[in-house]
């Protein structure tokens, strides 16, 4: 329950936080804005860990390097998305963001390449799915 | 050219699986406080350095700034924290479900208030349905398979209980 809770508000988050970026970025510039947010947002998080005393960055050792770079895909993620929506607008680009999204990471959980998941899929799974990639689709 | 933007938005998408992969390899072993905080200083750099690669010096001219602007970093902070958590606890595939079914519906809900500076779009019986799927997909989508012998179970992840 408590997922389904943090799921829920980090949703909420991010709606709220591309309602900022579009209004931050049309009066600054789209790459300015993200990197103030992102700024702003690691001085405020670097606080939280100092003020928490919170010790576990010692463990970052142990993580594979290369997953430690998963911050900067953000880059990409705002150049491609900035990309579509100039050619497409948003409707068709914010569901094929969401379509795409969904079906890459059912199947990176379901190939098991990143470790100890047991995603079980039958024919409920799969029409779930489909009826969220068509809700999408509606509400774009 | 708009299959060139087709093909650019389905990239996007991907890009957003695989970080969400990533960040939840990096809160297996650190906390989700630090994870949060890794994520956005390398958004941070990624991003500035794109902002200089397109832009030149023309990235650092002082544009006129709000105050709120730069509080806007918090938000980043509520989104990475609550979706690793997320993830951690439901697994990535339910997870991104919730969260994007919540984005949307959040969308749709503060569009058709007008809230948040958001240019007022009026609710319309597509909307309506659109949202009925989404949340019957969901449901659908957690529901039991019918040939597993027990529910979907999530192996623990990490030490850390509470997060």
């Amino acid at each position: 329950m408590r997922g389904v809770i943090y799921a829920c508000l980090g949703g909420a988050f991010l709606t709220l936080q591309g309602a900022a970026n579009a209004a931050i970025g049309s009066s600054i510039g789209s790459w300015q804005a993200a990197a103030l947010t992102q700024g702003t947002g690691f001085v405020a998080a670097f606080m939280i860990v100092w003020l928490l005393r919170d010790k576990s960055y010692k463990q970052l050792n142990k993580v594979k390097p290369v997953y430690l770079f998963g911050g900067a895909f953000a880059a990409f993620i705002l150049f491609s998305n900035i990309t579509a929506f100039h050619i497409n607008g948003a409707a068709l680009t914010v569901s094929a963001v969401l379509i795409s999204q969904i079906a890459v990471t059912v199947m990176l959980e379901k190939s098991g390449i990143f470790g100890a998941y047991s995603l079980r899929l039958g024919t409920k799974q799969w029409a779930g799915l489909g009826l969220m990639g068509i809700g999408i689709l509606c509400l774009a | 050219m708009m299959i060139w933007g087709v093909l650019m938005a389905l990239a996007t998408g991907s890009l957003v699986s695989v970080q969400t992969m990533f960040n939840n390899k990096v809160n297996e072993s650190a906390s989700s406080h630090v994870t949060t905080a890794l994520v956005l200083g390398m958004g941070f750099l990624a991003s500035a350095a794109m902002g200089i690669i397109f832009e030149g010096a023309a990235f650092f001219s002082l544009k006129p700034m709000q105050p709120w602007f730069w509080f806007s970093g918090l938000l980043g902070i509520g989104v990475v924290t609550c979706v690793v958590r997320g993830v951690r606890l439901l697994g990535p595939s339910y997870a991104v479900s919730i969260v994007m079914a919540s984005q949307m519906l959040c969308a749709l809900w503060w569009d058709s208030m007008g809230w948040f500076g958001l240019q007022k779009v009026a609710f319309t019986p597509q909307k309506a349905i659109g949202a009925l799927l989404l949340i019957c997909g969901l449901i659908l989508f957690k529901a039991k398979p019918r040939n597993a012998e027990s529910p979907q179970k999530l192996q623990p992840l990490s030490q850390e209980s509470a997060g």
